[in-house]
């Protein structure tokens, strides 16, 4: 990162290079110091914690005034080259200490059961997608290093002073906690996105932002668990969309366990439509609420059956009401189903495959144009016809 | 079928054991570049990265695939002819307030002193207030009868739009004003002037309407002192036709093989056809000259 940006052509830049390059140095040392044991676990932590964050927000502002200059922009994708190039090595560095548990086996399975769902969210977003594989990739990354790290700030303390069996612990605060910091990643895309009123993306692409998140999680929390598996046929129907969706049982109840991945796109689905689609639709706030329901109901209930502490009454209620551990993957099946048949019109309604992968830059910037038109003054198209340009 | 999964997994990150994670500083240190490269990516809409930027839209912290515009889209051209400037913004009347009313039938009211000069026919003064009207029963309505008046209806309070009966649609603004606007399928985007005198509209739904002015159709005619006639026109305006000075309006043939006029105003005019051939020349065989 630090050399990328070290070479900014405008003058102007240079305050934002040296800071960048200043919280970068922070946190590498603090990494390092924590490696030669100068530090401990806790403290690296938040040095290190300190220069992502100033590290990220120079990174937008540089991002901000990228629109201005053709340099700037290609310097951009310098970075986010370099940036992914840092992550990926720290990833494999960090292959060995995680897969400690199973081996690289369950690791690799799981990885394709997440990339699998991933492909299918990709092609059914295809025709509204605005963002490149960049974001999703590093969407994925920050998910499986950056917020596992902080979730685990955040909720070892407890689970370590109450145990892994307390209910509090680990079918209250953690699901809570883990679920908040799941969103970040798209908390800071919402929150440029509805700056903008000449270009959006579209409720997708922030759902892909929100389950490459997840499935980063769910891929790290697997591999330090010792688990992870493929299979299309655990759970009928839903494993052939959800291959990494477990299967295990309660009170002689058969289960179905969504994991992070759909939890974290199905609450991003309900928060971004109701934020984008505010003025289409009366009493959107019924989305992310269901969603944040449905979610925090499967986690929450899932992890206490876990513990051995919840009641057969009680289990047999939290499956009911879950219907069976499957709300989240039929909520997240039908949203996507209803937001794709929205926005398909929005942007054209036109099949045209070969703009989806790769999108090109052109066809992106008219669909932004399209959905924050769209999202701007609260009329979608009714039909294809009417929906007037087409890919 | 075999069940992979037999035991309910423990969605807790915070669970696992401290030996089988990184420390987290290379976490938050790998997260950061991960979100680096994301957000960066983001910069460059597309999967192909970044590309040329355009002009920024606004300020404010925003990836730029978010305000990067193409230029606008050129006008459409009739062949090859490029369409009229579009319409003016909506009409306001002067105070400010928008123009929500049809043209009136009542003249306009000018302060003493100011109002505008009118031109007088020419020719013999016309009858006062113009030709006299011919009066049409069939078109006259009865005082008596009830008459029909095509009221616009209340506009809606919601802001959607009113449908008049000529087809023009009343919103009602949040100031509550209201504003009139034509059909959008026959609104006038532009026009021009013909040769011919017509005019032709260029709609806003892409068609085009020529509008032809009637011809000035007399409605009265004067025959003036000198000759002349003054046609009053229907639309306001006098004509005025002047007959030629020397229109013959008789012709006698003379002994000698000439011809006299007699003209209209009163004098003659003569032709003498040329000399045949053989004849002197300049030899007069008119016998007044013997």
């Amino acid at each position: 990162m630090g050399a990328a940006v070290t070479r900014a052509p405008a003058t102007g830049d240079r305050m934002i290079v040296i800071v960048g390059g200043g919280s970068v140095a922070l946190s590498i040392a603090a990494m390092l110091a924590r490696f030669a044991g100068v530090l401990p676990d806790g403290l690296a932590t938040i040095f290190a914690l300190v220069g992502a964050g100033i590290g990220l927000k120079v990174a937008l502002s540089y991002a901000a005034r990228s629109a201005s200059s053709a340099a700037r922009t290609r310097m951009m994708t310098l970075v986010s080259t370099v940036g992914l190039a840092i992550s990926g090595l720290v990833v494999l560095a960090s292959l060995p200490r995680i897969t400690k548990a199973a081996g690289l086996h369950p690791f690799a399975m799981d990885l394709a059961a997440q990339l699998w769902t991933l492909a299918l969210l990709m092609l059914v977003a295809g025709p509204v997608r605005t963002l490149g594989w960049r974001a999703f990739v590093g969407a994925g990354l920050t998910g499986l290093l950056g917020l596992t790290a902080l979730a685990r700030l955040v909720g070892t303390p407890l689970v370590e002073k109450l145990g892994t069996s307390s209910i509090l612990a680990t079918a209250v605060w953690v699901p809570i906690t883990e679920e908040a910091l799941k969103l970040l990643p798209v908390a800071l895309v919402l929150r440029m996105a509805m700056r903008r009123t000449v270009a959006r993306p579209s409720v997708l692409d922030v759902t892909m932002i929100g389950a490459w998140t997840g499935g980063g999680f769910n891929l790290f929390e697997n591999a330090t668990a010792g688990r992870g598996a493929f299979s299309l046929a655990a759970n009928p129907l839903l494993s052939l969309l959800f291959p990494s969706e477990g299967k295990g049982t309660a009170s002689g109840w058969t289960v179905a366990q969504m994991g992070h991945m759909g939890h974290t796109a199905l609450i991003v689905l309900g928060v971004s439509f109701a934020l984008m689609y505010r003025r289409q639709f009366s009493r959107t706030w019924i989305a992310p609420v269901a969603a944040i329901a449905a979610v925090l109901g499967e986690h929450c209930s899932q992890n206490a059956i876990v513990t051995g502490h919840l009641n057969s009454v009680v289990t047999k209620i939290s499956i009911v009401l879950t219907l069976g551990g499957r709300l989240t993957s039929l909520m997240l099946i039908g949203g996507v189903a209803y937001v794709i048949a929205l926005e398909w019109r929005v942007v054209g309604g036109a099949f045209a495959p070969k703009a989806w992968f790769p999108l090109p830059q052109a066809e992106a910037q008219r669909r932004s144009r399209l959905l924050a038109a769209a999202q701007a003054t609260g009329r979608v198209p009714m039909s294809r016809a009417s929906a007037g340009g087409a890919a | 079928m075999i069940d992979i999964f037999a035991m309910m997994m423990h969605w807790c990150a915070s669970c696992v054991s401290s030996g089988n994670v990184i420390p987290g500083a290379a976490g938050v240190v790998g997260g950061a570049a991960g979100a680096v490269g994301g957000l960066a990516g983001l910069s460059g809409a597309g999967d192909g990265g970044a590309g040329d930027a355009g002009d920024a839209g606004s300020s404010g912290s925003s990836p730029s695939s978010y305000v990067t515009l193409p230029p606008p889209p050129p006008p459409p051209e009739y062949d090859g002819v490029s369409l009229p400037p579009p319409p003016p913004p909506p009409m306001n009347n002067p105070d400010g307030t928008p123009w929500d009313g049809g043209p009136s039938n009542s003249p306009p009211e000018y302060p003493p002193g100011d109002a505008p000069y009118r031109p007088t026919p020419i020719g013999d003064t016309p009858p006062e207030n113009g030709p006299q009207e011919i009066p049409w029963p069939s078109n006259a309505p009865s005082a008596d009868a009830p008459q029909e008046i095509l009221q616009n209806p209340e506009p809606n309070v919601d802001g959607s739009p009113t449908t008049n009966p000529d087809g023009t649609t009343t919103v009602l603004n949040p100031d509550g004003s209201t504003t009139t606007a034509l059909p959008p399928s026959t609104q006038s985007i532009g026009v021009t002037l013909n040769a011919d005198g017509s005019t032709t509209h260029y709609n806003a739904d892409g068609s085009t309407t020529t509008d032809v002015p009637p011809p000035a159709q007399s409605i009265g005619v004067t025959l003036n002192a000198d000759g002349s006639t003054t046609h009053y026109n229907a639309d306001g305006s006098t004509t005025t036709d002047v007959p030629p000075p020397t229109q013959s309006i008789g012709v006698k043939l003379n002994a000698d093989g000439s011809t006299t006029h007699y003209n209209a105003d009163g004098s003659t005019t003569t032709d003498v056809p040329p000399p045949e051939a053989g004849t002197t020349a300049g030899g007069s065989t008119n016998p007044d000259d013997s």
